[in-house]
């Protein structure tokens, strides 16, 4: 035990450490000594609150460990573990320096204690991270990045006005439940925290930077993001906004209308990322409702999804890694020459859908019968047809087009070890966390035993005991009459193939007539800019000029035009927020 | 379940190449005999275990089976509609970023 010291900063500063240490086996042992060490740390600390320390005349928090953030934290420091395994291979110091570096902040996040905390940690998250977006090291990934950042920076400039706001009508920096505070979720002051944690958790129309960003980066990188951000953000929706009835139905339509895009999207880690936000609506959902058991089964299903998304990520990785492809149209027939990632990435396509035997039965369930408790007939119809949706494209298409289906005529060796030992840790977690009630008994169930509220089973009607017969047998007809459906449509020519596409998405709202608008703004302002030269001289026109070389089309900050141009309104805008805190 | 995509006609098992079980299509065809037979089960099954209902609708024989049965067809059809709206070429945006740069106007 090292006094207080944050497992986060523990974290941070290993990830900084690393770039010290040879590459290969040195770095990763010293990577996986650093993540354990936060996970000694974070345990010797136990439930309560540390390091706290002074800001503006207030005492901040940078280490609360309670129900909640202990979950969270659990599960951040074994993914980031997986992860370090899954990327033995790699020698690309600044990846594995982010790969460390993003974690922690996503860390320090979740056990924030305060608002200015949580604020710094959020930046810092969305800073280190699109440089693993970079790390897709081709243009598309530059642009991509370059647009993922201004939807990051926007949501942590809307997350700091919440948070001024928030202590100028309360005086205080406490990050609790907001509407149980007393206030409502239409005073700007929460509307903005809101705002900025829907924006990173993908709420719908806010969603797009999800499937625009993360398939772009490495083969290691879009699994690390896949993991931390979106999380990061359930947890701080499940602190402040816990019982917020708007929220069922925001997490109803995240769980519905993204399989509609998975469904005829081709590139496959594009179509995970549309079943990472159905997937995010169900801890949504769980949210809204805000009883113990919903928020029990938010949180385990967070829990439980960072393994088994995490897994199919994993498996894609290692197609994407041996093939040099992940288009649907371009793959098929893998399971001849890649049989333990194929057979990985079924176990994570049946814990993903939520089979008996499986991590994702003993939680799903957890949220839709909340929703029935709630007598959400509406939303309970629609997590259903969302849960048959997940198990049609994450469960069937990702396993399918991938390693069966046509035959491809690609025959790639089998994944490299490390690949497989992440991928088998993490389906052995898969497997264990959906049996390990049958023999302790749910009352017994170590996952049960991390939750955040305390397990109560009342009856033996209780969805918090999974195996009973009526659970078990309608899951099984959902799902294999899902099953039966596919094969129905494939077998009749009624099933889309998959086709080289672009599928367009709200992205196309402003890389196409925004960016036209945009480029007429430029050019407008460039013509402006040409007569108030003609007008100005002296030190007005060297200000402008020194401007202009940075923004303008040839400058630095403007590789491409617009995006050069959205950078420069969002620095205006920050600026701004800024400005007016000082002033207040 | 098996049945190659055109564009695909040219790939498959190179002659020679060691026989796998699924690519013999009298095993395909088992899969989806097997599959349609636990369906069948199911919906058996569905008489004889005792179920405790929110919802009136979860009193209907085999509703789960049925809902998530139409469901999945209504995605995918519903989906295949979506791409005569969306789909455009994979340089779409390729495309349309060079178009700007030729004429920023």
């Amino acid at each position: 035990m090292i006094g207080e010291l944050s497992p986060a900063l523990i974290v941070i500063a290993g990830s900084a450490l690393t770039a010290f240490v040879p590459g290969g086996w040195p770095r990763n042992i010293f990577t996986l000594a650093v993540i354990a060490l936060a996970g000694v740390q974070l345990n010797a600390l136990g439930l309560g609150e540390y390091g706290q320390y002074s800001l503006f005349g207030e005492t901040l928090t940078l280490t609360r460990i309670d129900g909640l953030s202990r979950i969270f934290a659990v599960i951040f420091l074994i993914a980031m573990a997986l992860n370090a395994i899954y990327g033995w291979w790699l020698r690309d110091p600044g990846q594995q320096a982010i790969s460390l570096a993003y974690p922690g902040a996503a860390l320090g996040g979740v056990l924030a204690g305060d608002l200015v905390t949580l604020f710094v940690f959020w930046e810092l998250a969305a800073l280190t991270s699109v440089f693993l977006i970079w790390a897709g090291r081709t243009e598309r990934s530059f642009a991509a990045g370059m647009r993922y950042l201004v939807w990051q920076i926007g949501s942590g400039v809307l997350l700091l006005a919440g948070v001024v706001l928030f202590y100028r009508a309360t005086g205080s920096f406490a990050f609790e439940n907001f509407i149980d505070g007393g206030l409502k979720l239409t005073d700007p002051a929460v509307l903005c925290i809101f705002l900025a944690f829907g924006i990173k958790s993908a709420f719908p129309l806010l969603h797009n930077w999800v499937q625009d960003a993360y398939p772009e980066s490495s083969v290691t990188g879009t699994i690390v993001l896949s993991i931390f951000t979106t999380k990061m953000a359930v947890a701080s929706i499940a602190r402040g906004f816990a019982g917020v009835e708007a929220l069922v139905y925001i997490g109803a339509v995240m769980t519905a209308f993204p399989i509609f895009f998975a469904v005829i999207e081709n590139d496959l880690r594009r179509v995970l990322t549309y079943s990472l936000n159905n997937q995010v609506g169900f801890m949504i959902v769980g949210i809204g409702i805000g009883t113990p058991m919903a928020l029990n089964g938010a949180t385990a299903y967070a829990f439980c999804n960072i393994l088994f998304e995490g897994l199919l990520f994993m498996a894609m990785g290692a197609v994407l890694y041996r093939t040099g492809t992940i288009k649907g149209s371009e793959l098929g027939g893998l399971y001849k020459t890649m049989p333990l990632t194929a057979f990985f990435c079924i176990i994570g396509a049946a814990s993903i859908s939520a089979f008996p035997l499986f991590s994702g039965f003993i939680t799903k369930g957890l949220i839709i019968s909340g929703a029935a408790e709630g007598h959400y007939f509406w939303v309970w119809m629609t997590l259903l047809f969302a849960a048959a949706g997940v198990f049609h494209h994450s469960g069937i298409k990702i396993p399918y087009f991938a390693f069966f289906a046509h035959d491809s005529g690609k025959r790639p060796e089998e994944a490299p070890l490390s690949m497989l030992i992440a991928m088998g840790i993490s389906a052995a977690l898969c497997v264990g966390i959906g049996v390990a009630q049958i023999f302790t008994g749910p009352a017994g169930d170590p996952l049960y035993a991390l939750m955040p509220f305390e397990v109560v089973i009342e009856d033996s009607h209780s969805p918090y005991i999974a195996y009973t017969a009526p659970h078990m047998l309608t899951q099984m007809q959902i799902l294999f009459f899902s099953g039966l459906a596919f094969a129905v449509l494939q077998k009749t020519g009624l099933y889309p193939p998959e086709l080289r596409s672009t599928n367009l998405d709200t992205d196309w709202f402003y890389r196409v007539p925004g960016r036209g608008l945009l480029s007429w703004a430029a050019g407008a302002s460039r013509a402006t800019w040409i007569a108030l030269w003609g007008i100005f001289s002296g030190r007005v026109q060297a200000l402008m000029a020194r401007i202009y070389a940075v923004h303008g089309p040839e400058g630095q900050m403007a590789r491409s035009w617009p995006i050069g141009f959205m950078a420069l309104w969002t620095a205006v805008l920050l600026a701004l927020v800024l400005f007016l805190f000082f002033l207040a | 379940m098996s049945e190659p995509h055109n564009e695909h006609g040219h790939h498959g098992p190179k002659p020679g190449e060691k026989k796998y079980w699924l690519d013999n299509p009298k095993n395909v065809e088992l899969i989806w005999f097997a599959l349609a037979g636990i369906c069948f089960l199911l919906f058996v099954a569905d008489f004889f275990v005792e179920k405790h209902p929110h919802f009136p609708i979860e009193k209907w024989v085999n509703f789960y089976g049925f809902y998530g049965f139409i469901g999945c067809v209504f995605l995918v059809l519903a989906a295949a509609q979506l791409r005569k709206v969306l789909m455009r070429d994979e340089d779409y945006y390729e495309r349309k970023s060079k178009e700007h740069e030729k004429d920023p106007q």
